[in-house]
C-alpha cells in the first residue's frame, strides 16, 4: 500500500470504504461468481482506493468511485490472466444458500441459476442498477460506457433473464400475471431493447 | 441467514436503493402484470444481492479492517 496516501486519507475516507465493503463483496462476486476471487478483489480495492485517496473528489458519489475501481481491477485482471469468468456450466456457479422447500425459495434458486449464466456485462447492470440502485448516469460511468448503452444492456438482460425462466415460474410467483400476460412482458421487453438502442 | 427473510419484502426489493434515481428497468407499456413481474424480478435481484452482502465477513477482510481502524486519522 501507499503508507503516505493511505495515512493522508481522511476519517471520512476510511468510514467510507469500510461502509461500502458489502456494497463491494456484492458487486466483486456478482462478476466473478467466486466467492473468495471476489474476496480477493475487494481486498486488492481497498488497498487502492487507500492509495488514491487524493484522486477522490469530495461530494462525488463515493460508492460510485470505488465499484469503478473495483470493475477495473476485474476486468484487467482477466485480461492479464487471459482467463474468461467460468462458463455457464462451471460448477463452481453459487448455488443460494436456501432450503428449497418453499415454492418461494425454489423461485428463489431458478433466479439465481438463470442469473449466473448470463454475461459479465448483464449480471454487471442488473446488480448495479437493478440490486444497487446506480443511477444510469453513474452505471454509465462506472462501466465507462454511453447512458444509453446502459439502457440497452439492462433490457436485454432483463429479457434474456426472463427468457430463461418458465413461464409458470414467473406466472406462479405473480398471480396476476397470466401466460399471455408473459408474452405481452417479454414482447415488451424485447421491444424497449430494441428502443434504447435506437 | 437467509432463511428468515421474507422475499417479497419491499425493502429488498429495493435494498439498498432507496436514493435510486433512475427510471424502471423495463418501459411499462403493457398490463398491470408487467408491474407485478418487475416487483417480483427487483425483489429476487435485490434477495441475490443481499444475500451477499449481508454474509459475515472473512477472517482476511475482517484484519485488514482492524488494520484500517487502527490507522485511521483521527478527525
Amino acid at each position: 500500500m501507499d503508507q503516505s496516501s493511505a495515512d493522508a486519507a481522511s476519517p471520512d475516507f476510511h468510514v467510507s470504504i469500510l461502509e461500502c465493503i458489502p456494497h463491494l463483496r456484492a458487486f466483486a462476486r456478482s462478476l466473478t461468481r467466486d466467492r473468495e476471487h471476489a474476496d480477493d478483489l475487494v481486498q486488492d480495492v481497498i488497498v487502492r482506493a487507500l492509495s488514491a485517496a487524493d484522486q477522490f473528489t469530495p461530494g462525488t458519489n463515493f460508492k460510485a468511485w470505488v465499484f469503478t475501481i473495483l470493475r477495473n481491477h476485474f476486468y484487467n485482471e482477466v485480461r492479464k490472466r487471459r482467463t474468461q469468468p467460468c462458463s455457464i456450466h462451471d460448477p463452481s456457479i453459487p448455488e443460494p444458500s436456501i432450503p428449497a422447500t418453499q415454492e418461494a425459495s425454489l423461485e428463489y434458486r431458478d433466479f439465481c441459476r438463470a442469473f449466473w449464466k448470463l454475461n459479465d456485462e448483464h449480471r454487471e447492470v442488473l446488480i448495479l442498477v437493478g440490486a444497487n440502485g446506480v443511477s444510469y448516469d453513474e452505471a454509465a460511468r462506472i462501466c465507462g460506457c454511453a447512458v444509453g448503452t446502459i439502457k440497452s444492456r439492462l433490457s436485454r438482460a432483463r429479457t434474456e433473464l426472463i427468457g430463461k425462466l418458465s413461464p409458470e415460474r414467473v406466472a406462479a410467483a405473480s398471480p396476476q400475471a397470466s401466460g399471455a400476460a408473459w408474452g405481452g412482458i417479454t414482447r415488451s421487453a424485447k421491444s424497449s431493447a430494441v428502443n434504447n438502442r435506437t | 441467514m437467509t432463511g428468515e427473510k421474507d422475499e417479497n419484502a419491499p425493502e429488498t426489493a429495493r435494498r439498498p436503493g432507496e436514493d435510486k434515481k433512475a427510471e424502471p428497468m423495463m418501459e411499462n407499456k403493457t398490463a398491470p402484470a408487467s408491474d407485478t413481474i418487475d416487483r417480483w424480478f427487483d425483489a429476487q435481484l435485490g434477495r441475490l444481492y443481499g444475500e451477499v452482502a449481508d454474509e459475515p465477513l472473512p477472517r482476511e477482510l475482517l484484519d485488514l479492517i482492524e488494520k484500517l481502524k487502527a490507522k485511521r486519522p483521527q478527525g
